[in-house]
C-alpha cells in the first residue's frame, strides 16, 4: 500500500513537472503572439446559396504598378500569413473585404510570428439594398421588386482580382491606413493588389498582377525575393 | 570606257546596297525597340482592330451622337476644386475640335442635376491607398464582369466613376493630373481600356508615367472607332 501511494505521488509529481513544462511552453507562445484584430460596426458574412449574385467589375487608376521594389519600399509591414477568417463591409457604398491573418513570418515591420492582424482590401460582397441605401439609386433597378432587391448581393470585383479564401497562405505587403481613411485604428490595408505573392511548390515566389482582369505572373527565386526585401 | 561605266555603276550599286542595309537595319532596330517598349508594361485589352477598348463593347445608346442623343453627367461630394476638374474634364472630351486634339467625335455630354437622366455619375469616394479613381460598369439586372482577357462581355447601361479627392490630395497629385484622373475615368466610362505604353494617351495609368491631362488624338480616334 505504502509502495502504491509512493508510486502515485511520483506519478503526480511527474504529471506536474511535465504538464507544467508543456503549459509553460504554451504560455510562452501565447505571451509572444498578440491578437491585434479589430472589429467594425458593420460586418457582412457574404451571400448564402439562395441569394442571386449580380457581378459588377471595375477598373482602377493607381499610383502603384507591378514593381515590387516600390511596393515593398512603401509598405509598413511585409508578412507571410494564413487567412483565418473573412467578412465583408462597405465604405461609401463600395464593398471591401476584411480578413484576419495569422502571421507566420515577418519580413519588414513590427509584426511578429503568431500575431493576428486585421487587414482591409477593396472588393467584396455588398447587399444590393445596402448599395441602394448609400447611393440612393433605386431608380436604376426599377424593374426589380422589393423582394428581388432584398435577395440580390453585388459581387464587386476590383480589376478581376480573385477574393481571398480562408486557409490561404500568402505574402502581404501592408500599410497603415492614411489619416483620412475611415478604417478602424490598429488595422492594416493591403498595400497594393499587385503586391500579394504566393509560394509555389518549388519554393519560388509568384506575384499575381491583374490589369483590367487580365492576369500577369511574375516569378522570383528565393534569392531574388529576399534581395528585394533587403533593399528596403 | 565601258569598264569605267561598269565600275562606276558597280560603285553606285555598292553605295545603294550599303544605304539599303543601313535603312533595313535601322528599321529593324526601331521595330525591335518599339516592340520592347510596347511589351514593357502590362496593357489593357486591345480589340481585333488594334484599338484599346474593352472588346468594342460600348455604352448602350452611345455617348451623345453629335448631340442627337445627348448624354448627361451628375456629380456629388466634391469640393469646389474638384467640381471644376470634373466640369473641365467633361468639357475637354466634348470639345476636341477645332482646337486640340483636332479630331471631331460624337461625344455630347452635359451636366444635369436630374440624376436619373445621367449615365455618367461622378462620386467623391473612399478608395484604397494608392488608388485615385475607379470606374464601375452596370447593366440592368444582368451579370457583368470583365473576362480573363480583360474585355467586357457586353454593352453596359451606365457607369459610376469613383474619385478619391482625399487620396489625390494626400499623394500631392497636381491639379492638372487630378483633372486627368477624372478624364481617364470618363474614358473608361465611354469604353476605353488602359494604354499603359503610351504616356501621351489619357488612358495611360498614372503609375506608368502618364503626362496627358486630357483625351489625345489616339483616344478620340478610339472613341470614333467605338461610336461611329
Amino acid at each position: 500500500m505504502k509502495k502504491f501511494v509512493s508510486l502515485l505521488f511520483l506519478l503526480m509529481a511527474l504529471v506536474v513537472i511535465f504538464g507544467g513544462c508543456s503549459k509553460a511552453g504554451n504560455y510562452k507562445g501565447a505571451k509572444d503572439s498578440r491578437d491585434l484584430t479589430v472589429s467594425i460596426e458593420y460586418e457582412y458574412m457574404g451571400p448564402n446559396k439562395n441569394n442571386k449574385l449580380l457581378k459588377v467589375d471595375s477598373v482602377t487608376d493607381s499610383i502603384y504598378g507591378s514593381d515590387l521594389n516600390v511596393i515593398f519600399n512603401d509598405s509598413d509591414e511585409i508578412i507571410r500569413g494564413t487567412v483565418k477568417n473573412i467578412s465583408y463591409t462597405s465604405f461609401t457604398g463600395s464593398a471591401w473585404t476584411k480578413a484576419d491573418i495569422i502571421v507566420a513570418e515577418s519580413y519588414k515591420g513590427e509584426l511578429k510570428k503568431g500575431d493576428i492582424v486585421t487587414i482591409f482590401m477593396f472588393g467584396g460582397y455588398i447587399k444590393l439594398q445596402d448599395h441602394i441605401k448609400f447611393f440612393d439609386d433605386r431608380f436604376r433597378f426599377e424593374d426589380l421588386t422589393e423582394s428581388e432587391i432584398n435577395n440580390i448581393v453585388l459581387k464587386e470585383m476590383d480589376n478581376g482580382i480573385p477574393f481571398l479564401s480562408e486557409g490561404e497562405e500568402l505574402i502581404f505587403p501592408l500599410i497603415t491606413p492614411a489619416p483620412h481613411m475611415p478604417l478602424p485604428k490598429g488595422c492594416f490595408e493591403r498595400m497594393s493588389a499587385a503586391g500579394i505573392l504566393n509560394k509555389d511548390k518549388d519554393g519560388n515566389y509568384i506575384q499575381d498582377y491583374y490589369e483590367e482582369g487580365k492576369q500577369y505572373n511574375y516569378e522570383y527565386t528565393v534569392d531574388e525575393f529576399m534581395s528585394k526585401i533587403k533593399n528596403q | 570606257m565601258l569598264l569605267e561605266i561598269i565600275n562606276k555603276g558597280g560603285y553606285k550599286i555598292k553605295k545603294f546596297r550599303t544605304t539599303f542595309i543601313f535603312v533595313i537595319l535601322g528599321g529593324l532596330l526601331f521595330f525591335v525597340q518599339s516592340t520592347m517598349v510596347f511589351a514593357a508594361n502590362p496593357d489593357g485589352f486591345i480589340c481585333n482592330h488594334g484599338y484599346h477598348t474593352f472588346g468594342d463593347h460600348v455604352m448602350t445608346g452611345g455617348v451623345g451622337n453629335y448631340g442627337g442623343n445627348r448624354r448627361y453627367f451628375w456629380m456629388t461630394g466634391f469640393d469646389s476644386n474638384f467640381n471644376g476638374y470634373v466640369r473641365n474634364a467633361v468639357s475637354e472630351w466634348v470639345n476636341t475640335s477645332p482646337g486640340y486634339p483636332y479630331i471631331t467625335t460624337s461625344i455630347s455630354i452635359r451636366e444635369t442635376t436630374n440624376r436619373s437622366a445621367a449615365m455618367f455619375e461622378f462620386w467623391n469616394s473612399v478608395l484604397p491607398s494608392g488608388v485615385l479613381g475607379q470606374t464601375k460598369f452596370y447593366v440592368y439586372n444582368t451579370e457583368i464582369t470583365l473576362t480573363p482577357a480583360a474585355e467586357l462581355p457586353q454593352n453596359y447601361g451606365w457607369t459610376k466613376m469613383l474619385i478619391s479627392s482625399q487620396n489625390l490630395y494626400y499623394y500631392g497629385i497636381s491639379a492638372s493630373q487630378s483633372k486627368a484622373t477624372i478624364s481617364h475615368e470618363l474614358g473608361h466610362g465611354m469604353g476605353l481600356s488602359h494604354q499603359n505604353n503610351n504616356i501621351y494617351s489619357i488612358m495611360c495609368q498614372a503609375y506608368y508615367g502618364r503626362i496627358a491631362s486630357r483625351g489625345a488624338a489616339i483616344d478620340c480616334i478610339t472613341i470614333n472607332h467605338l461610336y461611329n
